[in-house]
């Protein structure tokens, strides 16, 4: 595998470019290393976005097999991640328009592979996992719109310039979606609050 | 400020995206309202829920399922791709390489299929009435000499004029058979002995007008060539043999009728094309037609062109050159293409009398 700092492209400092112009010429082994990288952050937004972790495997899934067949019609104009991220928004959001949210399964991976902390007892570990099962509740009661921007600021951590490029939206619009997301999730988590009260 | 106007800016405060003034109308209002308070500790505290989400991980394998749908893609792809393209992996190549044969063979063709053309099928040569009577005066011992003398052929080397003429190249024959086309013609014999001599004498060519003059003379012969070749005075000397049957060239095979000259053999031909441009075209074509018969040159077409005439006629490539400079007396010769070179063998002149105003 090549070494991704040469890889870098110097025009978007994507250093995807090498391996997504091989993919352009119809090599998969460039498309694993793609597919290695970012997986676990698409897994991610797709998970808050939709809440159910089976579920949000299939979209990253069918996404990550979208950016295949489409990979010829990315230009380079935004960073790889970027594009790859708005394919798995746009799936996350048809497969919300398909079914209705399921309450009771908020998705929180209750198998092994969250890893046990030393300190952290069984009791403290439920009510975590409570808790973030909650939280994922709030999100999930966002709507469609809301949630994306508050996963991709507040969990992901995007700027509001690549909010708008995966959106395309002005900042203007992001910035007011995201008010109004962190305001509406504020008022569902109160009375999770009181609950744990 | 008013709650209302905190609650939107609230969100970003902690951005650093507000102005110094909506920041300080923003902490002044915090410092004054316990509910704004509460409302911007609550908003703190969700999204530090939210930024303190666990990530998860990928199921195991997921890279190795998500590749499995992508390669199985892939080939389905290639696999259509190879389907519609397949027979052109093929196909491409064999028509390029099917064109560039038949375009190398055409181009070969073109540039060496002539020669080889004549050679095999040589074109038939009219015999003129004299050359007719020739054929059927032709003694019959002259004839049949090659069959008595053929046994007793010396060995090369011999009768160098002679022996040389026998094994010669294609062109020879083409000589011969313009030297019996001339002596049909009621030119002159040659003597097997003046024909060595000449061939000796050959470099000590007389000037044209010499030669013009002894027309009808022995000598006429060796000078109506002006540089007449090796090949050429071995045809000579052969033709001498044929015509006067006795000597050492009873050795020699009798030259071949004109028939048989026609029809066997290579004839090389070449055409020269010249183009006359005389005041009084019928007087030049007199004058021409006179110049022809000294040297030999048969006219085998004659045809009128316009106010001109065209005449075509064969003539030995040797004497081409001189026949061109007599023709310059006559009017202004244009050359189509350069002259032959005095080798053995019968060239086609294609003179072309045009009328100067």
């Amino acid at each position: 595998m090549p070494d991704p700092v040469e890889a870098r492209d110097r025009t978007t400092g994507d250093e995807d470019a090498v391996f997504v112009a091989r993919c352009r010429r119809g090599d998969p082994d460039a498309f694993a290393v793609l597919v290695r990288r970012h997986q676990k952050r698409m897994l991610n937004i797709a998970y808050r976005m939709i809440g159910d972790y089976g579920e949000a495997c299939d979209v990253v899934q069918e996404a990550f097999l979208s950016a295949w067949r489409g990979i010829g019609n990315f230009r380079g104009e935004a960073r790889f991640s970027t594009w790859l991220c708005g394919i798995v928004l746009n799936h996350a959001q048809n497969h919300l328009k398909q079914r209705s949210i399921r309450s009771g399964r908020t998705g929180a991976p209750l198998d092994d592979s969250d890893p046990p902390s030393g300190e952290e007892s069984a009791v403290e570990r439920l009510e975590r996992r409570e808790l973030e099962a909650r939280v994922q509740e709030g999100i999930g009661s966002l709507d469609g719109e809301q949630r994306e921007v508050l996963v991709l600021r507040d969990i992901q951590g995007y700027s509001y310039e690549e909010i708008g490029v995966m959106l395309k939206l002005p900042q203007g619009t992001v910035r007011s979606r995201l008010f109004r997301a962190r305001n509406a999730l504020k008022e569902n988590l109160l009375a999770v609050w009181s609950d744990l009260r | 400020m008013t709650c209302k106007e905190i609650d939107n800016l609230l969100p970003v405060y902690e951005e650093g995206l507000l102005t110094p003034g909506e920041k300080e109308g923003v902490e002044a209002h915090l410092a004054a309202c316990e509910r704004c308070r509460q409302s911007f500790a609550d908003l703190r505290r969700a999204q530090e829920l939210v930024r303190g989400l666990d990530e998860v991980e990928p199921p195991p394998f997921f890279e190795e399922r998500i590749m499995s749908r992508v390669r199985q893609e892939a080939g389905e792809k290639r696999g259509l791709l190879r389907k519609f393209f397949y027979p052109l992996h093929i196909k491409i190549p064999i028509q390029a390489v099917a064109t560039i044969v038949v375009a190398v063979l055409a181009f070969h063709l073109y540039e060496h299929g002539d020669p080889e053309m004549k050679r095999v099928a040589p074109l038939p040569v009219p015999l003129t009435e004299p050359a007719k009577e020739q054929v059927a005066a032709e003694p019959p011992s002259a004839a049949r000499l090659p069959e008595a003398a053929a046994p007793a052929r010396p060995p090369a080397g011999d009768l160098p004029g002679a022996t040389g003429q026998r094994f010669a190249a294609p062109p020879s024959e083409g000589s011969r058979r313009r030297e019996k086309m001339a002596d049909s013609a009621g030119v002159q014999e040659v003597r097997p002995a003046d024909a060595i001599r000449e061939r000796s004498r050959a470099p000590e060519t007389p000037p044209p007008e010499q030669s013009a003059k002894k027309a009808g003379s022995e000598d006429a012969v060796s000078g109506m060539a002006p540089a007449p070749p090796a090949p050429e005075g071995r045809a000579k000397a052969k033709m001498a043999d044929s015509g006067i049957a006795g000597g050492e060239g009873k050795a020699m095979p009798a030259a071949p009728s004109p028939r048989e000259m026609a029809a066997s053999g290579v004839i090389e031909r070449s055409t020269v094309e010249l183009t006359i441009q005389a005041v009084d075209v019928p007087r030049a074509v007199q004058e021409i037609e006179k110049r022809l018969g000294e040297a030999n040159a048969r006219i085998i077409e004659r045809r009128r062109r316009g106010e001109g005439e065209l005449l075509r006629v064969e003539i030995a490539a040797g004497r081409v050159a001189l026949l061109v400079e007599q023709l310059a007396a006559i009017g202004r010769v244009n050359v189509g293409k350069d002259l032959p070179r005095p080798t053995g063998g019968t060239v086609t002149v294609g003179i072309t009398i045009e009328s100067r105003p």
